[in-house]
């Protein structure tokens, strides 16, 4: 017999009021550990649409003042066909790096011969996009949660005419997979310039507010339309671990400092204005969330110990007695807690593996606010956090009967042993 | 008595006041005591004459309001409440009327736990020794509501004498127990201080058991009435 036991055996006296508190526990640690699997899976979809799906990659690198100044000055902030061919090869030796593609962003005009609108094209090396979006294929196949609506697989090599348009833009224009259109747009001189090309393929950006205005074009399209040869706006960067992004980043910076050139590198979530937007609300509703449950376990578990210490006043009365510190009644109502919370916690868990398993087994999808298509609701166990919570609510839940027990360590002995 | 050893324990005008609201009630009004190694003695009285007030302060589990109190020759206003719980826990074993034994634990268990408050690492050693001395070695894995009131008192002597104590007090130890246990219990009680000369001090209301004591204190008001040594 050790104090743990009798942590342990305290809880079973009375049982019905362990079992409520612990249920409380249970639930409460359900809920977070639950929203926290949404949001994980939320934010790594977000990530791997930014960086594969939206063809973002891992880093951008642009002239130093780019991302202010571009589109006012963009010959000035233009990389050259040299700045490319250099910095690429400097980029390429650095570990994690396994894909440097030059990028180059054009605007103008799309027409069908008789209406027109407006699109903002990227203009990609086609093998690179595939490369790029891969991740999103990778990951179709890992959970088969759907299928790749994209059309990047539709920008080829082989045929340099080829654009990739977004649903709401080819639909403006009545335009299908294999018809054609017109492009017009400046070149960099300022002089119009117009290309014929052929929609090879369309996808939706999911996005409600860019879903009729994006394109895909292939890099030498771009060029040529802009009169910009061998010309990018930046350099797309792929690595092969994305908690590599930010020490990467800093040493590019370093290295490309040292080799002269005044560069800027930006990381895919500095990019995605969504991503961080969803993830500071998630993260702002995880925290309320948070709070509303740990206040709840702190009730309940103050609650409970409160009661328990109260019944037990003769048993704290003889503990003293035959030589049990203060401190000692203290750590045992304060253990009898955390005990009493991590049983919960643990309960809590087996709950949140049972539910996850039910919502992934049930297939449920919803379409999210300014979203053009459904996405599966999937929750994943975010370890993480589940550990942190457990951490943190057994941390608590001692807490809570600290001042209980407290109070119980300091009453007279003669007071305690005379309770009724 | 004229002792020649020093006394265990000294109680020197010794006065406990409660205030209760705007009264003050003297519990023990000038209480001048000592208690000898080996002594087995009971303090008898009529309820409210003091007698569990005495036992909280021989057992410093209270202090006196005012007056002093020598333990083997150490004050206990010289002590702070971990030195004075540490102290008790190695040389007081309590009986208590009620037993006051934890519901969850076995008769080995509850033995154990002042040992292992203590830190003493044969704890179960010892406790299956002492509950085997009261009787009770067929009753070790027995919780406290599969006993029967004597035997739980059994227990609950065990538990005290278990730390090898040198002063064991109990606090009405036969009020809840029938006239048979009641002779069990103080019996059990003289054979283990004659066995082990361990000090006993008992309170009790039942003048019969005062025949089996060495010593007798009759308490009244608050003070000694009556030091009556020899049975």
């Amino acid at each position: 017999m050790n104090f743990l036991s009798l942590s342990f055996r305290g809880l079973l006296r009375n049982r019905r009021r362990s079992l409520v508190t612990l249920l409380a526990i249970a639930l409460g640690f359900a809920a977070i550990a639950l929203f926290a699997g949404y949001t994980h899976n939320i934010y790594r979809g977000l990530s791997l649409q930014a960086i594969h799906g939206e063809l973002l990659g891992h880093l951008t690198l642009s002239k130093q003042g780019m991302s202010r100044e571009g589109k006012l000055d963009p010959e000035r902030y233009l990389l050259s066909r040299e700045d490319v061919t250099r910095i690429t090869a400097l980029i390429r030796a650095v570990p994690h790096v396994v894909l440097v593609t030059p990028r180059l962003t054009l605007s103008g005009i799309v027409s069908n011969g008789r209406a027109s609108t407006i699109f903002v094209a990227e203009g990609v090396e086609p093998k690179a996009a595939h490369e790029l979006h891969a991740g999103v294929l990778r990951e179709l196949r890992l959970t088969q949660t759907g299928k790749d609506e994209s059309g990047v697989q539709s920008l080829d090599p082989a045929r340099p005419d080829t654009v990739v348009l977004t649903r709401g833009l080819a639909d403006l224009l009545h335009l299908k997979p294999g018809g054609q259109a017109a492009l017009l747009s400046n070149t960099l001189s300022g002089q119009a310039n117009a290309l014929d090309v052929t929609v090879g393929g369309l996808f939706n950006t999911g996005n409600a507010a860019t879903n009729d205005l994006y394109a895909f074009m292939p890099l030498e399209l771009v060029r040529s339309l802009y009169d910009a040869e061998g010309r990018a706006d930046r350099l797309t960067i792929l690595l092969d671990d994305v908690d590599q992004t930010e020490a990467v980043r800093s040493h590019l910076l370093e290295r490309l400092k040292s080799a002269g050139y005044a560069v800027e590198i930006r990381t895919w979530n500095e990019l995605s204005a969504f991503y961080t937007q969803v993830h500071g609300m998630f993260d702002m509703i995880f925290g309320f969330i948070f709070g509303i449950v740990l206040t709840v376990v702190i009730m309940s578990v103050a609650n409970s110990m409160g009661m328990t210490v109260v019944e037990r006043t003769r048993e704290i009365g003889t503990l003293r007695a035959i030589g049990l510190r203060r401190a000692g009644v203290v750590r045992l109502f304060m253990g009898e807690a955390a005990l009493l919370t991590l049983i919960g916690c643990v309960t809590g868990l087996l709950l949140t593996v049972a539910v996850k398993y039910g919502i992934d087994v049930a297939g449920i999808s919803y379409v999210p606010p300014n979203q053009t298509s459904p996405v599966p609701l999937l929750v994943d166990l975010d370890i993480p956090h589940i550990l942190l919570t457990a951490m943190m609510m057994a941390a608590v839940g001692a807490l809570a009967a600290w001042l209980p027990a407290r109070r119980a360590a300091r009453q007279p002995i003669i007071d305690a042993l005379g309770h009724v | 008595m004229t002792p020649t050893a020093p006394p265990l324990l000294r109680l020197r005008d010794v006065h406990r006041r409660f205030h209760l609201g705007t009264t003050t009630v003297e519990a023990l009004a000038g209480v001048t005591l000592d208690i000898h190694a080996g002594e087995f003695m009971a303090v008898w009285g009529p309820s409210g004459s003091g007698k569990s007030t005495l036992m909280n302060i021989l057992g410093l589990l209270d202090a006196p309001s005012t007056g002093e109190v020598w333990f083997e020759g150490e004050g206990s206003r010289s002590l702070g409440d971990d030195a004075l719980t540490d102290f008790r826990g190695r040389r007081i074993g309590f009986v208590f009327q009620s037993f006051n034994l934890v519901p969850v634990l076995s008769a080995l268990e509850n033995v154990m736990l002042p040992l292992q408050i203590g830190g003493e690492p044969d704890a179960r050693e010892r406790a299956g020794q002492a509950l085997a001395e009261v009787g009770l070695e067929r009753f070790v894995g027995s919780r406290p509501d599969q006993l029967s009131g004597g035997q739980r008192q059994r227990v609950a002597i065990a538990r005290a004498l278990g730390i090898r104590p040198r002063l064991v007090l109990a606090d009405e130890p036969t009020a809840n127990l029938d006239s048979e246990n009641s002779r069990m219990v103080v019996d059990l009680m003289r054979e283990m201080n004659r066995a082990h000369g361990v000090t006993f001090v008992f309170t009790t209301h039942d003048p019969r058991l005062l025949d089996h004591v060495d010593r007798k204190i009759l308490l009244r008001d608050g003070r000694i009435e009556q030091d009556e040594v020899g049975s």
